[in-house]
């Protein structure tokens, strides 16, 4: 029931960024085209130290989490902090070039089910908070997120549009 | 072949005293300890002739990764053995080596075949793997096919050796060099015992997936 309860939110969550991000037009700019500037999610956001410290908690936790930690056994976690910081400057429209391999070849094989998918996406909703990013970035990050789904859960539909 | 058979018969007409038969086998019997004269089981002995010889053995050699493993552990290869590296887990594997004789690093993706690696160089190499920094193995890169593993009193027996000018060399785990090689002349029909230490702990059992 907790399982359900946590897809429930990070879904909703999830489908709200996705409209603001149809709104903003944001969708469909996996390589960040915004400029770097001012306006940028990436400097909205607080830049590359709060971008850092999101994937870092968003990692330990979801490592330390028995309910979604099986693909992460044996992993360099520190290695994977690095690169999903990279990934998301990247799309944030930060100074970076995301350099490790696309959502497709990470996450084959690893049979990641959507409650594992949600459950990350919704601790790094959880990290964003205590970073304290706002209402608005956090959809806007959480909408770039969203095309990934059909890439990471295996089988997966991809993420209904949240137009509704 | 024949070059070797030569120089056989050469040395046989320069000793004429000695009865000079080519091809009477030496043996050589090798106990391998590490410092605090503990026996290392599954030491890697090799015997380099000073005169090289052409490879015997396949020059193909395959390292699986299964379950975050490298399977086997310790691969010994002749110089210009190419490697493959099929990759029968379900998930990608990122190997790499900084080891001087053979730096490279390699993705495997599951379910696309990866070009095989030519080990050209004498040496030992470490490999790894990005991802999964648990993942550890070790290849000896030799020039020679006189080798053999020591058993679980250290101890390894070549046999069928020509007689003539080696270097003797043992390698074990976690070695990230090859040990300075000890000389040696074995005689024809002469069965020759030495004792090879290693900077390297014994460990409690032998490893699985050990090439044999």
């Amino acid at each position: 029931m907790k399982q359900v309860g946590l897809v429930g939110g990070a879904m909703a969550a999830m489908r709200l960024g996705l409209a603001m991000g149809f709104a903003l037009g944001l969708c469909g700019s996996p390589t960040g085209i915004e400029a770097q500037t001012a306006d940028s999610l990436y400097a909205r956001i607080g830049g590359q130290p709060v971008i850092d410290a999101i994937a870092a908690d968003t990692i330990d936790q979801v490592a330390a989490d028995p309910h979604l930690n099986q693909s992460f056994e044996g992993t360099n976690l520190k290695r994977i902090k690095r690169l999903l910081a990279e990934q998301i400057c990247d799309l944030t429209g930060g100074p970076c070039h995301y350099s490790g391999d696309t959502m497709h070849q990470v996450h084959a094989g690893h049979h990641i089910s959507e409650a594992e998918f949600y459950g990350l996406v919704q601790i790094m909703r959880n990290a964003m908070l205590a970073h304290h990013v706002a209402l608005r970035e956090r959809n806007e990050l959480l909408a770039l997120l969203a095309p990934m789904k059909r890439d990471v859960v295996e089988g997966a539909a991809p993420l209904p549009p949240g137009g509704g | 072949m024949s070059q070797r058979i030569g120089l056989q018969s050469a040395l046989c007409v320069l000793l004429a005293s000695l009865s000079c038969v080519a091809g009477h086998a030496a043996t050589l019997r090798v106990l391998v300890e590490n410092t605090k004269g503990a026996a290392l089981a599954d030491s890697v002995v090799y015997l380099t002739p000073v005169v090289p010889i052409a490879p015997t053995a396949s020059l193909h050699a395959k390292i699986d990764q299964q379950h975050k493993t490298f399977v086997p552990r310790v691969s010994v290869v002749q110089v210009g053995t190419a490697i493959s590296f099929p990759n029968s887990d379900n998930i990608r594997h990122s190997i790499y080596s900084f080891s001087p004789a053979k730096i490279f690093d390699l993705k495997l993706y599951s379910g696309t075949p990866s070009t095989p690696v030519v080990f050209d160089k004498t040496g030992v190499v470490v490999l790894g793997c990005n991802i999964h920094d648990q993942m550890i193995a070790w290849v000896l890169v030799i020039n020679t096919p006189y080798t053999l593993r020591t058993d679980a009193e250290g101890m390894a027996t070549l046999a069928n050796l020509p007689a003539g000018d080696y270097v003797l060399r043992a390698w074990h785990e976690p070695m990230s060099e090859e040990a300075p090689g000890e000389p040696l002349h074995l005689e024809a029909a002469a069965t020759a015992t030495h004792t090879l230490r290693l900077d390297a702990e014994a460990q409690p059992a032998p490893m699985a997936g050990m090439a044999p």
